[in-house]
């Protein structure tokens, strides 16, 4: 890593930021902190981060008009974490912008993980994120061939199938919502047929060798979306390490 | 944009609309509520029979089913009773009603079918129509007339005897021959005064005059004495012989014929005429009766009310003691909840009588076909509402020293239908309110959960993440760091610990439970109890106290306002800024007897209209998780342990126009009492 990435939680409980900032700091981050809405805006103007951590329930405004107001000029990775735990709030703000999203209380390996995940995204950002290549045990994605194999084998997938598999390839490792999917795969008309999405996730599920009863390559985020394993092509996955 | 043409739809829409013409109507059940099932009523007493056939029939038929009148303008009063509950009946069962106007039943009936592509007609066979054998039944005469329907003739049912009207044949009373007497001799003397210059033929109208008076004042049967009595007067006292009822000249004979013809036949249609008036009139009265009863019944608003302006309202109409009885919860049996007059009670033959009406959801006792023992005085009505029985109407009938006239047996019927009606729509009502307000208290119940779920996570959250924190990166953290994490969950377990003992206070104070054991204490050992309690969470702001030394002792339960000052102060830290003050002072106010303490933070402050809503127990939704002056339930409990002392809390602005003061008051023992704590 050429030099630290610098991640800023815009969360009002001092004793959350306190154990953040030490877990951050002990991964090698750079942490800033923001105890509300307002002064958090501030300081990704200020200081540009990598990373936003942001809770949603702040004193001065509502997490979701924060999002609002920092997708309004910035592009920033943001971590929802909150303890709003119902979907609708979930799907709300990854549709607002959210990057990821992670009810309190969690785990602190949890969030390393998807900070890590996003910050390795964001470093692929720059580049030509069509042509990627993905790669999980036997399984190859690549993008720019427009092919998929297992263990060697060439999979053939429906044009649908592969809309979507393409989509979660390029957001692997995280949240891809439900509607974001039917939208762009289905058309703006089909945002309610989730269960075209179901049967075309199943069918993936059975195609790439995941396990359909408890997936592990491509998981379900129930009421919310999908969610590809985030294990990139060794080159991408090498630089954020 | 629409990709059928609209040519598509309108082809199969055309035969349906212009169906009108195809008589045998075989695509009539294409559209929806068009009756195929009609039954005509007539108000006797086989309607009751009629209605159940035609309910039953269009049920198993599938198809929707209408009841009609036709309305001669000869109906007596009793019959537009019976007709009236008839069509609730129908009402009731699913079923639409209409009234024609017509003279001939049949060929209204027969014009209204066709007219209307009637399926089926069904029409009753009323008993025997008796001595008027002449008279074809509508049936018959129907079956005469070519109809496209299927006629089906219902017959009564066998064992009606309450429904049977009685015969309108009635004992003759005593003003009856007087009139016709007294008529009779009025035109005997008129006649006997005018006969020397009126002809004989003439003198006769005379006579006629006089039964027309008499059938005006005293009915049919009055004149047709009078007409007797005057054609044999006529004859004795002016046909030749004089003074005999003999008669030689065949003229006179016919004249005096003529004269019996004309004065039945005008007595007959006199008497019905006024027949008809008193019907009318009597039909008033009844309509004006009921309409008041309902009015009565429907400015009451709850069920007692209903239930007592109804019994009330029968029993002044009626002139013998109503009850009316009910089910009530843990009791086994039927209850007496209201009589009038008051006090009065049922036997056990009553009783029995009403359980088996309860039961039966049939009438029983004085005067119907069940349970009517000799020594049995009341008759008990049940209030049926869709195979529910609402209660009992006792009426205590033995009481009255006329039996019922079918009149009043139909007012009886409308009134008590009238009151299972407006029984039925007050316990609608209240049926209505009771799930509008468990809705209530479930909106507020899990508003309440989800503020204490969030007030339980958020330490939670720290915990747990410090905690991981500590297993999981162990080795690249610094001794000051582990140092750091555990103080976290420590302060953050001791804060989940307040929220629970917040919650266990709020519960008693909620059920009344929390017991005010008060005891003299200073506030300078309060405050620091509380500090003492909330201990590290005070670490990032200064604490400023300022108060007299000669405040007078508070007489308080002390855990509690103790705790009110924990959650006040803990919010107070929590909201401000880190290094920022929270002020804590404090006045003897003699004037109104009461200690003031206002606690100040530099925190974001609270908007005016929120200020005011913060020591509300739940949180609005739009609120969320953001308002954690009032998610924390903490100042709502403040309010209530203040509120048990007789206290008061407030929020203000803060002072210079920045963050929040807390203002409490807690009233001060009366001076003497305070006084001799001192010594």
């Amino acid at each position: 890593m050429s030099k630290r990435s610098l991640v800023l939680i815009i969360d009002d409980e001092p004793q959350i930021r306190r154990f953040l900032r030490i877990s951050l700091v002990s991964q090698g981050f750079g942490v800033i902190e923001a105890a509300s809405g307002a002064d958090g805006l501030a300081r990704v103007k200020e200081e540009g981060p990598d990373l936003v951590l942001l809770d949603l329930g702040l004193p001065d405004m509502d997490g979701q008009t924060v999002l609002d107001a920092l997708r309004a000029h910035s592009a920033v990775p943001v971590i929802v974490v909150s303890v709003r735990e119902q979907e609708a709030e979930k799907v709300r703000a990854l549709d607002n912008g959210a990057n990821d999203y992670v009810t309190k209380p969690f785990g602190i390996q949890e969030l390393l993980a998807r900070v890590r995940s996003l910050l390795r995204y964001q470093g692929q950002a720059n580049e030509d994120r069509t042509n990627l290549r993905y790669r999980y045990a036997g399984l190859v994605i690549d993008l720019a061939a427009h092919q998929v194999s297992l263990e060697g084998e060439t999979v053939h997938l429906t044009p649908k199938e592969y809309a979507v598999l393409k989509r979660l390839v390029r957001h692997a490792g995280r949240v891809v919502t439900q509607s974001q999917l039917l939208r762009e795969v289905w058309g703006p008309t089909h945002t309610h047929d989730s269960h075209y999405l179901r049967i075309v996730v199943s069918k993936l599920r059975h195609k790439l060798g995941d396990d359909p009863r408890t997936p592990h390559l491509l998981q379900t985020e129930a009421g919310v979306g999908y969610r590809l394993l985030a294990e990139l092509d060794a080159d991408a996955t090498s630089r954020s390490t | 944009m629409n990709a059928k043409p609209p040519s598509d739809s309108s082809p199969t829409l055309a035969p349906a609309a212009t169906d009108k013409t195809d008589s045998a109507g075989l695509v009539g059940g294409t559209r929806a509520p068009r009756p195929r099932l009609l039954v005509a009523l007539s108000g006797g007493s086989e309607d009751a029979a009629l209605v159940r056939a035609a309910h039953r029939l269009a049920e198993r038929e599938g198809v929707s089913w209408r009841a009609i009148h036709v309305d001669k303008g000869s109906d007596d009063a009793q019959r537009r009773l019976v007709l009236e509950k008839d069509f609730a009946m129908v009402a009731r069962l699913g079923g639409d009603t209409v009234s024609i106007q017509g003279q001939d039943r049949a060929t209204e009936l027969l014009h209204y079918a066709d007219e209307h592509r009637i399926a089926t007609l069904l029409v009753g066979r009323p008993r025997s129509s008796g001595w008027r054998f002449w008279r074809r039944t509508l049936a018959e005469q129907l079956m005469r007339q070519r109809g496209t329907f299927d006629l089906v003739v219902v017959a009564e049912a066998r064992k009606r005897p309450r429904f049977r009207p009685r015969p309108t044949w009635q004992a003759v009373r005593l003003q009856e021959p007087l009139v016709a007497i007294a008529s009779t001799l009025g035109a005997l003397g008129i006649a006997w005064g005018l006969q020397a210059w009126l002809e004989l033929a003439n003198l006769s109208l005379v006579f006629l005059a006089a039964v027309l008076v008499s059938a005006a004042l005293a009915g049919t049967r009055a004149a047709m004495l009078c007409a007797v009595l005057g054609f044999l007067t006529f004859n004795y006292f002016f046909t030749r012989p004089h003074f005999s009822l003999a008669m030689v000249e065949r003229e006179q004979l016919l004249t005096v014929i003529f004269f019996l013809l004309v004065a039945v036949v005008v007595g007959q249609l006199a008497g019905s005429g006024r027949r008809r008036l008193i019907a009318l009139r009597s039909s008033r009265e009844q309509t004006q009766r009921l309409l008041a009863y309902s009015r009565a019944l429907s400015v009451a608003t709850d069920w007692d009310q209903v239930r007592d302006t109804g019994i009330a309202s029968l029993e002044r109409w009626l002139g013998a003691p109503v009850a009316f009885l009910n089910r009530e919860e843990g009791n086994p049996g039927l209850v007496i909840q209201y009589t009038e007059p008051p006090g009065i009670t049922l036997d056990a033959a009553a009783l029995t009588a009403a359980s088996w009406s309860w039961q039966h959801r049939q009438p029983s006792g004085l005067g119907t076909a069940n349970l009517a023992d000799a020594d049995q005085g009341w008759r008990l009505l049940p209030l049926v509402e869709q195979d529910r029985v609402l209660g009992i109407v006792g009426l205590e009938l033995g009481r009255r020293a006329t039996p019922l006239g079918p009149d009043q047996e139909a007012m009886i019927e409308a009134q008590v239908s009238q009151l299972t009606m407006a029984l039925e729509r007050t316990r609608l009502v209240s049926e209505l309110s009771t799930a509008r307000l468990s809705e209530e208290n479930e909106r507020l119940r899990s508003a309440l959960l989800s503020s204490v779920s969030h007030d339980l996570r958020t330490p939670l959250a720290s915990i747990i993440g410090s905690a991981s924190s500590l297993r999981d990166l162990s080795p690249q953290l610094s001794a000051m760091d582990k140092d750091e994490l555990l103080d976290s969950i420590l302060s953050e377990s001791e804060r989940l610990n307040r929220y629970i003992q917040n919650l266990l206070d709020m519960t008693r104070l909620g059920h009344g439970s929390l017991k005010i054991e008060r005891d003299w204490i200073s506030l300078d050992d309060l405050v620091a109890a509380a500090l003492r309690r909330l201990g590290p969470s005070l670490d990032s702001v200064d604490i400023e106290r300022d108060w007299p030394d000669d405040l007078p002792l508070l007489f308080v339960h002390p855990a509690l306002i103790e705790q009110a000052l924990v959650n006040v102060i803990d919010n107070a830290a929590r909201f401000s800024p880190a290094g920022g003050r929270v002020g804590i002072q404090a006045r003897h106010d003699s004037a109104g007897g009461q200690l003031e303490i206002c606690v100040t933070d530099q925190g974001p402050g609270i908007a005016p209209e929120q200020r005011e809503a913060v020591f509300d127990m739940f949180v609005t939704d739009s609120e969320g998780d953001r308002s954690r002056h009032g998610s924390g339930l903490g100042l709502a409990i403040c309010r209530g342990m203040l509120g048990a002392h007789g206290g008061s809390i407030v929020a203000q602005l803060g002072p210079r126009g920045t963050g929040t003061t807390i203002i409490m008051h807690l009233p001060l023992p009366a001076a003497d009492d305070g006084r001799r704590s001192d010594e």
